[in-house]
């Protein structure tokens, strides 16, 4: 009878695993059914020894391996067929999605890293944004910024010589059969297209520019180190009307013209070109001055 | 044989119902499936000693099952239901643990 007490005994802390650290320690766990008898067969807390089978173990083991099964094992079969049907119902259900099977407190902490995260996002968003009308701007100004210096080297160009320019204007063309115009006169005559308001000028293949200079060369006028032939052809883009009335007030140029013994014609023309250019070179010594602040 | 064979087919029936775990079970059951193991391997550690009992086994499953269930209820009103999930499922991985090194040591003698 204590042996009985003692195997099922045995037999109830195996599967509740109460001694696991024994079995563990055990070298030879079959040959210790009884590891350390314990002198009250029932101490357990689980009491489900106390309604343990009165049969012996060993008659049990072996109507297991006959086909009539008993009620035990059926019950035994039972229980792992919910088994495996809980285990395959929860895998699917864990595959199946992860939301749903969460508890509350998960699902709330989940809720609030996605908020977190979004508000992330959505400051992400914001900079970018912000960093995107910056660039944008950025461009708008740059595009202005050149715009404009090209218009600046435009008009400087023209003012320098360094591009052709075209426009209504006058034609001007001097005959000299004598010999007569002398560097004075043309200046004179220049002066007086400047007065009228030209914008570009050319006589015979040299570009009048501020810096234009005439000189009385042997035979001719030498303008800008090239000598110039008479007839004198001039060009000048500006308001034709005023350019011939001011080139033929009386005194003035071509009345001085006339009295020297030579002649001045005056043509209008809606397009002229003025081709001629000029070298501009680098200055040397003067560089441009801090704009003075007032 | 017969308990292999109850396993099989509650893993068929499972694949070919492909049921909805319930919400109220859904904390519930995949604790309650790892206790069912630990019963199991347990039960077939007792079997190679040569001690197993049916209803000590039926008994032990059933217990196991519904006292991890049962802690976790608690865990989850207590507000550690988190946590004490994660000792339940530690407990009995131990346990299976044990278990399986003594089945081992059964099959290899090692």
């Amino acid at each position: 009878m204590a042996e009985d007490d003692d195997a099922r005994r045995s037999a109830d802390t195996d599967p509740a695993g109460i001694p696991a650290v024994d079995a563990a320690a055990e070298p030879e766990p079959e040959t210790a059914p009884k590891p350390e008898p314990q002198p009250e067969p029932e101490p357990e807390p689980e009491g489900k020894a106390g309604a343990g089978p009165p049969a012996p173990p060993e008659p049990v083991q072996r109507r297991g391996v006959l086909w009539p099964p008993s009620r035990g094992q059926v019950l035994v079969a039972a229980l792992l067929a919910v088994l495996g049907f809980a285990v395959v119902v929860q895998t699917r259900q864990t595959q199946e999605d992860g939301l749903s099977s969460l508890r509350q407190s998960d699902l709330v902490r989940i809720f609030d890293n996605l908020q977190q995260q979004s508000a992330r996002l959505d400051e992400d968003a914001r900079k970018l944004e912000e960093t995107q009308q910056d660039l944008r701007s950025g461009t708008d100004r740059t595009a202005a910024a050149e715009q404009a210096a090209r218009q600046r080297l435009e008009v400087l160009g023209i003012l320098a010589g360094t591009l052709p320019a075209t426009g209504p204007g006058i034609r001007l063309r001097i005959d000299d059969p004598d010999d007569r115009v002398t560097a004075a006169m043309l200046i004179d005559t220049v002066q007086e297209l400047r007065d009228a308001g030209a914008e570009a000028i050319q006589i015979g293949d040299v570009r009048v520019v501020a810096n234009t200079a005439f000189v009385d060369g042997p035979d001719s006028v030498v303008a800008d180190g090239s000598e110039l032939r008479p007839p004198y052809e001039f060009v000048a883009i500006g308001d034709a009307a005023t350019m011939r009335s001011a080139l033929g007030i009386p005194g003035g140029v071509l009345e001085t013209l006339r009295s020297g013994g030579a002649e001045g014609t005056v043509d209008a023309a809606d397009t002229l070109t003025v081709t001629a250019l000029r070298q501009v070179k680098a200055p040397q010594y003067a560089q441009p001055a801090p704009a003075r602040s007032p | 044989m017969i308990a292999a064979l109850g396993l099989l087919i509650g893993v068929v029936a499972g694949l070919v119902l492909q049921p909805t775990v319930p919400g109220w079970l859904q904390p519930y059951l995949p604790i309650a499936v790892v206790a069912a193991l630990d019963a199991v391997f347990g039960g077939l550690r007792a079997m190679l000693d040569g001690i197993f009992d049916d209803r000590v086994f039926t008994v032990s499953f059933l217990s196991n099952v519904v006292v991890a269930a049962l802690i976790v209820f608690l865990g989850d009103h207590l507000g550690v239901g988190a946590q004490l999930s994660t000792g339940v499922v530690v407990v009995l991985g131990i346990r299976i643990f044990s278990n399986a090194a003594a089945i081992r040591r059964h099959i290899f003698k090692a």
